[in-house]
């Protein structure tokens, strides 16, 4: 719609400005079982979703991304959350166990020091956090001993926190591989969580569906969790009932 | 000089009319009221419909406003925002103008009343005849005149109208029109679900009216208005085969008394409701309750949105009146009150201001008002936008205008419930 130059000055208003983001939070596993062709197939992956996401002519405004690997330790490595039109995928390397609960940690530590809550007269609030968990098998402890005694209350600190707190929109869990529990996926998740293979195609799926889920969750007054169920599923990935 | 009209968007039946984009403008006395709402830029990239609604009425001496906007994640929402924009727009002028006895017109009735029809116009309110007013002779030709002339104003939006009000052989024009521009193609099916019915106002048998006397609680009418379009708002829903909560919507309100500057404001979610004082200063009338989480807002179709309901009332404010109010959706409010310069929010507030007062006709103040909204860029701020302004034509100082720099500016705040 032309602006009709006789109204006087409305172009001249300046608005103020304040962005409002979406971080978007990438948890990785890289223990040594994601060595080879799976941890190979992730990098590419994580250079697909930044072209894709860039590409989408809203999305690229808003969306910033933080990947947090975790193995026998868990790391922040984008160092905070980048912009996704800033985003290169860091080199990744597989080894150790698996620490989820660490990454929940470090997840915590990121949301209070990286996401911006609302302030009036200060500033515009960033949207809730979209959290995916990518994992192979089940979480361990530092020896490697399968167990749910860490990563559950590590898990709950992210998501039961008090009012005022940030917290996330929703926690989407996939497991690639024969090693993945489907109960344990369902209990990282908040609502969806997936499987799928270790193949090639598998993952580019994979990272196709971050995408379209990413975009969907760019839009005033939907929710990822509202958004996110409704994107439909590449052959490859497959919903946990 | 009296004054009536009804202008913005109206409650929606089967057929979904809901516009993307409705300017409206109207003249109550010395106050100009302008109103323009505008679909999201990524609304309108993705093929979806504009979820926000305003709808404005008025009756010498009162001027209603009603503002909403449906919750993003409902794909129909928008026929909760234009219901509720319409009814409670009609309640609380219905509540503030009862029935006017028109001893003519009474005297032809039948000698039963009917009752009040289950619709959201006003029905039982009668104008009252004088012998200015002409709208009782005016025939059905002068009438075709009027419409063309009214259309060829808004084709030529950013030309004068003159030519379009000059013959002398019009009766005298209330200064009110409202214009939408439909999309062309229907929307997609999630958006366009066949919904049947026409909108519902039911009068529950037991429900009487609080009697309003003088002077008039504005406080009183305003919750009671919002309590019966909140139900309303229930059988609507039924009426058209869907559930509550799929017409979500946050609603705003604001009363004007252009005699006695009195004003009310309410609201149940997000969305602002301002006031630029003579002075150059920019105050929020009424505070809505926030839920502490920025994707997420308080709704009216909620079980306790009376909780949440924020109501304000106040006299004329005699040492630093109003001289425009400003009711809108977070869509805009979003963007102005978030930021950290607040002199940004009183230069904003003043050059809306000085921009409606200076458009060369009322039309091009609407037409400017929409056309900004629509178009304005703020990174991540892609929302419907709806603004409604009445501001202050007559009564000003020199200094008033508000086109100077230097006047004293704070963001002050106004007591609620």
């Amino acid at each position: 719609m032309a602006n009709q130059s006789n109204v006087p000055d409305w172009m001249a208003i300046e608005t103020p400005a304040g962005e409002r983001l979406l971080p978007v939070y990438l948890l990785l596993d890289t223990s040594s079982s994601m060595q080879g062709a799976p941890i190979r197939a992730v990098q590419e992956g994580l250079e697909q979703f930044q072209r894709e996401v860039a590409a989408d002519p809203f999305a690229r405004e808003v969306v910033k991304v933080g990947v947090i690997t975790f193995s026998s330790n868990a790391q922040l490595l984008t160092q905070g959350l980048v912009p996704i039109t800033a985003f290169t995928a860091p080199p990744l390397e597989a080894s150790g166990v698996t620490r989820l609960d660490l990454a929940f940690d470090v997840l915590l530590e990121s949301m209070d020091r990286d996401v911006k809550r609302p302030v009036k007269g200060g500033q515009k609030g960033d949207w809730r956090p979209v959290v995916f968990v990518l994992t192979d098998g089940r979480p361990t402890d530092a020896n490697g001993h399968q167990t749910d005694h860490l990563w559950i209350p590590a898990r709950d600190r992210v998501v039961n926190r008090e009012k005022g707190k940030i917290k996330p929109g929703i926690i989407v869990a996939v497991g690639c591989g024969p090693g993945v529990d489907e109960q344990t996926l369902k209990a990282i998740s908040t609502g969806v969580a997936f499987r799928m293979g270790t193949s090639e195609a598998a993952f580019v799926a994979f990272f196709q569906y971050l995408t379209q889920s990413i975009v969907s969750s760019v839009q005033p007054g939907v929710t990822p969790d509202t958004a996110i169920p409704d994107v439909p599923l590449p052959p490859d990935i497959i919903r946990i009932p | 000089m009296s004054f009536a009209f009804v202008v913005g968007d109206r409650a929606l039946s089967g057929e979904d009319t809901h516009p993307l984009w409705m300017a409206a403008y109207a003249m109550a006395d010395d106050y100009l009221v302008v109103g323009a709402s505008a679909v999201g830029q990524m609304h309108l990239a993705r093929g979806r419909p504009r979820d926000d609604a305003f709808a404005v009425r008025a009756h010498s001496p009162w001027v209603v406003v009603a503002v909403s906007d449906g919750v993003g994640s409902r794909p129909l929402s928008r026929y909760g925002s234009a219901y509720v924009t319409d009814v409670l727009s009609a309640l609380l002028l219905r509540a503030l103008k009862p029935a006017v006895p028109d001893p003519e017109a009474a005297a032809a009735l039948p000698t039963q009343r009917p009752k009040l029809a289950p619709s959201p116009d006003l029905p039982s309110i009668r104008f009252p005849q004088s012998s200015a007013s002409k709208r009782a002779a005016v025939s059905a030709p002068i009438f075709g005149k009027i419409i063309n002339c009214l259309s060829a104003s808004f084709r030529t939006v950013g030309g004068p109208i003159e030519e379009a009000t000059s013959p002398k052989s019009l009766p005298p024009l209330y200064q009110a029109a409202s214009i939408a521009w439909q999309p062309s193609q229907p929307f997609a099916d999630a958006h366009n679900r066949a919904v049947t019915g026409p909108p519902v106002y039911q009068e529950q048998e037991s429900e009487t009216q609080s009697p309003i006397t003088a002077p008039v609680n504005l406080h009183e009418v305003m919750r009671q208005a919002f309590q019966k379009t909140h139900h309303g708002l229930r059988e609507h829903a039924l009426s058209l085969g869907l559930t509550l909560s799929d017409l979500a919507c946050t609603a705003l309100a604001l009363i004007l008394n252009v005699e006695t500057g009195e004003v009310a404001a309410a609201q149940v979610g997000d969305g602002a409701v301002l006031g630029l004082t003579a002075e150059g200063s920019v105050v929020e009338l009424v505070h809505g309750e926030q839920t502490g989480d920025s994707q997420s807002t308080y709704t009216l179709n909620g079980p306790d949105f009376e909780q949440h309901l924020a109501i304000t009332s106040m006299a004329r404010r005699q040492d630093d009146p109003f001289m425009a109010l400003y009711v809108m959706t977070d869509g805009v409010s979003g963007d102005l009150l978030y930021s950290p310069k607040q002199d940004m929010l009183t230069e904003w507030a003043r050059k809306v201001d000085s921009n409606l007062q200076n458009a060369p006709t009322p039309a091009q103040a609407a037409g400017g008002m929409l056309n900004w909204l629509a178009t304005y860029e703020v990174p991540g701020s892609w929302d419907d936008r709806t603004l409604v302004v009445i501001t202050r034509k007559g009564g000003r100082a020199h200094g008033d205008s508000h086109n100077q720099s230097g006047a004293s500016s704070s963001a002050q705040t106004a007591e609620g419930r």
